[in-house]
């Protein structure tokens, strides 16, 4: 089988099936489970076969959609049906694999947004602050209201910070 | 009259760390009402096109930055390679803290479908987010929020800035549809 993505481009098993729903235009509410699990199927054990890394969760998942597909096929209990007085609903197999899908996908949808922004900001440059300390009177400060977090922010603010070029100065030499 | 050039000189020299209104009015003995309106004016005066910086507001805080249009100009002098930006793992994960905090690492991975570990060390350690507290209940596990390094790093004001989050139901789907399909038949009738 042909595929353009290698498994470490995916976020986990949500990931690869959005993509899968994406590629065959599945309608997410109303997913074929046998078509879907065979094609994810297939793509695990492409993935296996070229020795790459299957990351646990894959696998989970694959047996999962097994379950799924599985109880979809066999006949349903008799007993339930005999009973009038209550309707009990068979609730659908796939409604909670479907609801994780969603959930997923409106966060991949937010990160792509968060996405955009941050490259929106890293095109505002800034400037390190002066050095104030000159102006500093020689007198005993009371201990700075600080934490953990505090420091990190600050190492955080200092590592993002870029280097231009400084101006050149040539000697000569004699 | 020059308390404009007083607060530009302030910010400039606090850079990327910024100051906040109050502390600006404290320097200047001033009221906060009235730094806001000459922050607005500053604001103004930045707009002009002959301007290469401008006055942002971001994490409460009001900086001094070079205006986007320019940014061409200044890679060309970046000498250290530019800090990397978030891997997809870390992006998911923090979307996932900022729309949802506090929440709990489990939380996380139920909505991810795998393990967070990694990216949300990732996180912590650029200060993007930070533990907020433990929720009740078994194993009082560790609950994450975001920082003011976070509205920072995406340029917010607050956390009410975030885009809203995108809602996904059948309903809705259908009625865009229906739409789509009302103007068509509106543009088509028209046309005849």
């Amino acid at each position: 089988m042909q595929y353009h993505v290698k498994l470490e481009s995916f976020e986990g098993p949500l990931d690869l099936l959005l993509h899968l729903i994406h590629r065959y235009e599945i309608d997410i509410y109303d997913i074929p489970v046998a078509q879907i699990t065979e094609q994810y199927m297939a793509y695990i054990h492409a993935m296996q076969e070229l020795q790459l890394d299957v990351a646990s969760e894959y696998l989970v998942m694959a047996a999962t959609l097994l379950e799924i597909k599985s109880k979809m096929l066999l006949p349903k209990h008799e007993e339930e049906a005999l009973d009038d007085d209550v309707l009990v609903e068979e609730e659908d197999p796939r409604e909670q694999l479907m609801q994780q899908l969603l959930e997923y996908k409106k966060f991949k949808e937010a990160a792509k947004e968060l996405r955009k922004r941050e490259e929106e900001r890293a095109l505002l440059f800034t400037k390190p602050p002066s050095d104030l300390s000159a102006y500093v009177e020689a007198k005993s400060f009371p201990p700075l209201d600080v934490d953990l977090y505090d420091m990190l922010g600050a190492l955080a603010k200092l590592l993002r910070r870029k280097k231009l070029q400084k101006p050149l100065h040539t000697k000569v030499a004699r | 009259m020059e308390k404009k050039a007083i607060i530009e000189a302030l910010l400039f020299a606090s850079g990327e760390e910024g100051l906040s209104h109050k502390q600006i009015a404290a320097a200047l003995e001033i009221s906060e009402e009235e730094v806001s309106e000459l922050i607005e004016q500053l604001k103004q005066a930045y707009e002009q096109e002959e301007r290469g910086i401008m006055l942002v507001e971001m994490a409460g805080t009001l900086q001094l930055v070079t205006k986007k249009e320019y940014a061409p100009y200044l890679q060309k002098l970046v000498e250290s390679p530019t800090t990397s930006s978030l891997s997809q793992a870390a992006l998911e994960t923090l979307a996932i803290i900022a729309y949802r905090q506090p929440i709990t690492r489990a939380e996380i991975e139920e909505i991810r479908g795998v393990k967070s570990d990694k990216p949300l060390q990732t996180l912590l350690a650029k200060a993007l987010i930070k533990e907020v507290g433990r929720a009740e209940g078994t194993g009082r596990p560790i609950l994450y929020g975001t920082t003011k390094e976070f509205l920072d790093y995406f340029g917010l004001k607050t956390l009410d800035e975030l885009p809203p989050l995108p809602e996904f139901n059948e309903e809705d789907e259908e009625k865009e549809a229906d739409l789509f399909f009302e103007k068509l038949s509106e543009q088509l009738t028209v046309g005849e």
